[in-house]
């Protein structure tokens, strides 16, 4: 589907994902008050579009949180921690009254902290492309998904497998001193390459 | 007297915050609803003061639940809350009668500061 835009229109397209994503992880850096750097944006147009983490992965639980677009640009996008990675975000975020109770209340605050994270970057990226696209859209409330890690590959194909035609956005965000590096996946269909032509 | 507070979102986590910062600053918080139609009920219930309103929400969209208070006469103040930062969705929400539209990641510092602002 990238091979429909030409040059021009393909740098724009970039330049909309990385200031996007930029967006989001401005917004991660003040949820979680700690610095992020954004490593790795990656575009795909295939179903194989992997995440490499996960190919050969083990067992360890993983928390895809997922946000449905609404309005006039159809997406996914999904949030991607580790285990090891949602404990050190609780510890670094979260009261130790909350972590270390397995309360229902308790349960749903560390649950409602996740899809807040998700929800505020998703919510970043969604206001770039609105703005520049002159789109109305919106992010549904977001759900979480705990799966093992070496399912979330055949998840996220199966989340493609949605739209007749998509585009990916893959990114990786870095954050040195919490030591976690989530993935934050993107899936749009291909009316994202028209309004992109369209506004060339 | 203290002014009264009506909490509107979805999130456990962002009511438990947003309710932390309201009493702290002084205001009494008379509810929290999860849904649109739970904040309905609440808020023509309660008659509060000002009410702080997640525009998305699972079963109605916050500007849907302002039409639907502003037609019932509910005079109360309208502060959005919504991690979406659209000029227009801002501008809309204004439109309906909200006092004013914060964006999410917020301050307890900043939302504090609207919410005086608002009721004062």
């Amino acid at each position: 589907m990238l091979d429909k835009l030409n040059e021009n229109e393909l740098e724009v397209a970039s330049k909309l994902v990385f200031d996007g994503l930029s967006m989001a992880k401005r917004s991660m850096e003040q949820i979680l008050q700690s610095p992020i750097s954004m490593e790795k944006v990656d575009y795909s147009d295939t179903a194989q579009a992997a995440l490499p983490r996960y190919q050969d992965s083990d067992d360890q639980s993983v928390h895809v949180i997922k946000t449905q677009l609404v309005g006039e640009l159809k997406g996914i996008s999904h949030l991607i921690f580790s285990e090891d990675e949602v404990r050190k975000i609780y510890k670094a975020c979260l009261p130790a009254s909350i972590i270390d109770s397995n309360s229902p209340e308790s349960k749903m605050m560390k649950i409602g902290f996740l899809t807040e994270v998700d929800n505020m970057m998703a919510a970043a990226v969604i206001t770039e492309f609105s703005n520049f696209l002159g789109l109305e859209m919106y992010g549904h409330v977001p759900s979480l998904h705990v799966m093992k890690a070496s399912e979330v590959n055949t998840f996220l194909e199966k989340e493609s497998g949605e739209f007749d035609s998509f585009i990916h956005f893959k990114a990786n965000f870095q954050g040195v001193e919490l030591d976690i590096a989530p993935d934050f996946v993107w899936v749009f269909q291909e009316e994202f390459v028209n309004k992109i032509k369209n506004l060339v | 007297m203290s002014k009264n507070i009506l909490i509107v979102d979805d999130s456990i986590y962002m009511r438990s915050l947003i309710r932390s910062a309201m009493e702290e600053a002084g205001y009494n918080v008379v509810g929290e609803a999860k849904d649109g139609e739970t904040a309905i009920d609440l808020a023509l219930e309660t008659k509060p003061d000002l009410i702080t309103l997640d525009n998305i929400l699972p079963d109605m969209m916050g500007f849907e639940i302002l039409k639907v208070l502003r037609d019932q006469g509910l005079e109360s103040k309208i502060v959005m809350i919504s991690a979406v930062g659209q000029q227009t969705v801002v501008n809309k929400g204004k439109e309906l009668g909200a006092s004013d539209y914060i964006v999410k990641p917020f301050t307890s510092e900043a939302l504090v500061e609207v919410v005086n602002r608002v009721l004062s």
